[in-house]
């Protein structure tokens, strides 16, 4: 088995260090599979039978790398290893802050046990430095290689483009400190929703003409849409919706409810560098985000809890 | 004791302190005739730290105390961090600062003085008089080393903040950091192990006799960093030997401050990763060590220090027992600032200087009055230009007969603060001390 690839644009370097970080926030342990053209960066949802993947994440080799060489195993040619994502944010963390760094080379070692190299060249006044992190994995069998296989849910009911990264974040952050779950509904009109509910308020946050990708008619509740585009609004005696005075249409739309701390992690994202943020909802079931960009896509599946 | 810090000083005392803070928990303050110490030893007493500030750091400075051993005091870290908080902030905001030891060595008193016009004064009680020194010589150490602190800082920046030891391994060709890690098997999962390799080339000074690899604390080689970041001139020097000798950081700006840090090392058994047991002592001093109630998982060879204390002749014992006493019992509960005065500057104020000084002494009628000091404003006042000045005191010093030096260097010092823009009256102490009367004799 064998593995070694470089990196040399800081862009680049950038990106991975980027992801590698948002990886981290998203879950402790991680699986790097190594196939012969890309990377794929799974981390399987804890505690689910049947195995089920909460993090999908694909880098196309030669968007990232210079050079990139690779022996597998069996028949595929793959390798699989499980590592600590913490443990390699931490070491990539020099490339966000300073901004020497010449090259970055991964390998795959064996110094006692298993690692993985990263061997970062950093300029300095006078010639170059070399600093070495060895981060420890665990090679996994092949037999096992079957958990890990990528989710194949393509019966969304909508497939909406988000808003900008940024403000959706900042709304989720604030929204986290009222409940602990929220409600994610996007419409075919193109609007995308976000609401969070107490005992004694609810706050629904509306993004509207959004780019709807997909829209599947089966299984669409037809909800009657109250827009917030003015800024009248009043609260009704029990004090649980927000009325307007303008009701729209009824238009189909999913929407499902999950945990907001798991959408809080997966936006850390935001200082990724990337162009398209989709989200797909399977009615009532399923949440999926999607961040892709040329030669990188990270997704992350989301499950429904009880509302 | 009384000195005052002008503002472009303040910084280095501010750093400095909060660089000694990350070692000690306890200040030790020693005042001499030419300079002021302030030093401080870990709990586990395996880092020791001494900055020295001489003469050219202050803009005043005088020591008189009645014994030899008067003026040390051992004051809580915490307190003196209490006293400059935010060393961003301080060192725009800080015009100078004066500190102040009475004669019993029982307060020290820091007094601020902002530039918007206010000043804070601190009083912090001394817990104990003594002082900790260690012995210690840097010349004796085979191997010198000299590195720019921005370099070491960016080459720190690839450890990990809960890495414990760094292990530094010097030939004649490489310099390499690694960290270090005890009690866990080399083949453990659980670490990340990093390496920075340096090249001779990335030094001010590399001189390898003797080449090997001593091994540290982490946390002491980041305090020292926090210190040398102020200057980046002068490099950070390291000197050292093999593992078991203490290695020693020195940060110094010529006569104005020089600081020291005495790290302890690991042992060579200890470097070849064993389980660890307990070490003997470094016996380089005839140590009067205070036990100290941490330290017993401590593996590193411990500095011994001595501390001294003031011998106090047969009256005064009795005294100084039921002051210690007296100490002792009010240092159990951490002594922390206890007052801070807040005093607004108003310009019509500024004629009765004294009036603001937080002192307790009653005023002393004075025969002729102080003369008034220019009310201070934002820009420049105009005083006569320094040649100017030069002659005048030159005149005046050659037409008195026989005047000693130390007098003429008093009539300057005189002549010097009244035109001297940072002069304040408030500040100079002893502006209440007649130096000589006015010789209006023959005048009608």
């Amino acid at each position: 088995m064998k593995f070694r690839a470089t990196l040399v644009e800081l862009a680049c370097m950038r990106q991975f260090s980027c992801i590698i970080h948002t990886l981290s926030k998203l879950s402790k342990t991680c699986v790097l599979r190594i196939c012969d053209d890309r990377l794929y960066f799974i981390v399987p949802e804890d505690h689910s039978i049947p195995h089920r993947i909460s993090v999908w994440c694909i880098l196309h080799k030669n968007e990232f790398f210079n050079s990139y060489v690779m022996v597998g195993d069996g028949e595929k040619n793959e390798i699989f290893l499980e590592f600590s994502s913490d443990m390699l944010s931490s070491s990539l963390n020099s490339i966000k802050a300073n901004s020497n760094v010449l090259s970055l080379k991964i390998k795959l070692t064996h110094k006692v046990a298993p690692c993985i190299t990263l061997e970062l060249a950093l300029a300095s006044a006078t010639g170059s430095q070399i600093c070495t992190h060895d981060v420890p994995v665990l090679i996994i069998p092949k037999k096992e290689w079957d958990d890990y296989k990528e989710p194949t849910i393509t019966d969304y009911n909508v497939s909406i483009q988000m808003p900008g990264t940024k403000i959706v974040k900042n709304i989720v952050d604030k929204l986290r400190k009222i409940s602990s779950k929220v409600t994610i509904t996007a419409t075919s009109r193109g609007t995308f929703s976000m609401l969070g509910k107490t005992t004694s308020a609810s706050i629904e946050v509306h993004f509207k003409d959004l780019i709807v990708k997909k829209l599947r008619d089966a299984g669409l509740k037809q909800i009657p849409f109250y827009g917030c585009y003015e800024n009248s609004f009043s609260f009704d005696d029990s004090l649980n919706i927000i009325h307007t005075y303008q009701i729209s249409a009824t238009s189909p739309s999913a929407s499902v409810c999950v945990e907001i701390k798991k959408i809080s992690q997966f936006l850390t994202c935001d200082s990724i560098n990337a162009s398209i943020m989709v989200c797909n909802i399977v009615a009532d079931h399923m949440l999926h985000m999607s961040l892709s960009h040329n030669g990188f896509a990270l997704n992350y599946y989301m499950m429904a809890v009880e509302e | 004791m009384q000195c005052v810090i002008p503002s472009q000083h303040i910084r280095i005392l501010v750093r400095g302190l909060h660089s000694l803070s990350r070692i000690g928990d306890d200040l030790y303050v020693e005042p001499t005739e030419n300079r002021l110490c302030f030093r401080t030893v870990n709990t586990a007493q395996s880092a020791y730290s001494s900055l020295v500030f001489d003469l050219p750091f202050f803009n005043q400075y005088k020591c008189e105390f009645d014994t030899e051993e008067g003026g040390k005091c051992k004051l809580s870290m915490k307190s003196c961090l209490a006293v400059f908080k935010t060393p961003n902030c301080m060192d725009r905001n800080v015009d100078s600062c004066k500190i102040e030891i009475d004669k019993d060595c029982m307060k020290l008193s820091f007094q601020v003085h902002f530039i918007q016009g206010y000043t804070k004064n601190f009083f912090l009680s001394v817990s104990e008089n003594e002082t900790v020194q260690l012995k210690y010589n840097k010349d004796e150490m085979c191997n010198k080393i000299s590195i720019l602190s921005k370099t070491l800082s960016s080459a720190l920046k690839h450890f990990r903040a809960n890495d414990d030891e760094i292990t530094f391994t010097v030939t004649s060709e490489t310099a390499r950091l690694k960290n270090y890690f005890q009690n866990v098997e080399v083949s453990d999962q659980k670490v990340v192990r990093t390496s920075l390799s340096l090249k001779p080339s990335d030094f001010e000074l590399y001189e390898i006799v003797l080449p090997g690899s001593i091994t540290f604390a982490l946390r002491e080689l980041r305090a020292v960093c926090t210190f040398a970041e102020l200057s980046n001139s002068s490099p950070l020097k390291i000197f050292f030997e093999t593992c078991g000798k203490p290695v020693i950081f020195s940060v110094r700006n010529n006569s104005i401050y020089e600081g020291d840090y005495v790290v302890s090392t690991l042992p060579p058994e200890m470097m070849t990763g064993e389980r660890p047991h307990r070490r003997s002592q470094l016996s380089d001093v005839v140590s009067t060590v205070p036990s100290t109630s941490a330290g017993t998982v401590n593996k590193r060879r411990k500095l011994t220090a001595v501390v001294e204390e003031p011998e106090p002749s047969v009256h005064e014992r009795q005294a100084l027992t039921n002051k210690s006493a007296v100490n002792r019992s009010s240092s159990t509960s951490v002594p922390r600032v206890s007052l801070v005065d807040i005093i607004k500057y108003n310009d019509d104020q500024r004629s009765t200087p004294q009036s603001k000084m937080n002192s307790p002494n009653p005023q002393p009628s004075i025969p002729y009055p102080i003369p008034e000091v220019e009310p201070r404003v934002n820009d420049v006042p105009e005083f006569p230009p320094d040649d100017i000045n030069n002659e005048c005191i030159e005149m005046i010093c050659d037409q008195v007969e026989e005047l000693t030096k130390s007098q003429a260097d008093r009539i300057e010092k005189v002549f010097r603060y009244c035109y001297s823009y940072s002069a304040d009256a408030p500040m100079v102490f002893d502006s209440d001390e007649i130096l000589c009367n006015a010789s209006n004799v023959g005048i009608e």
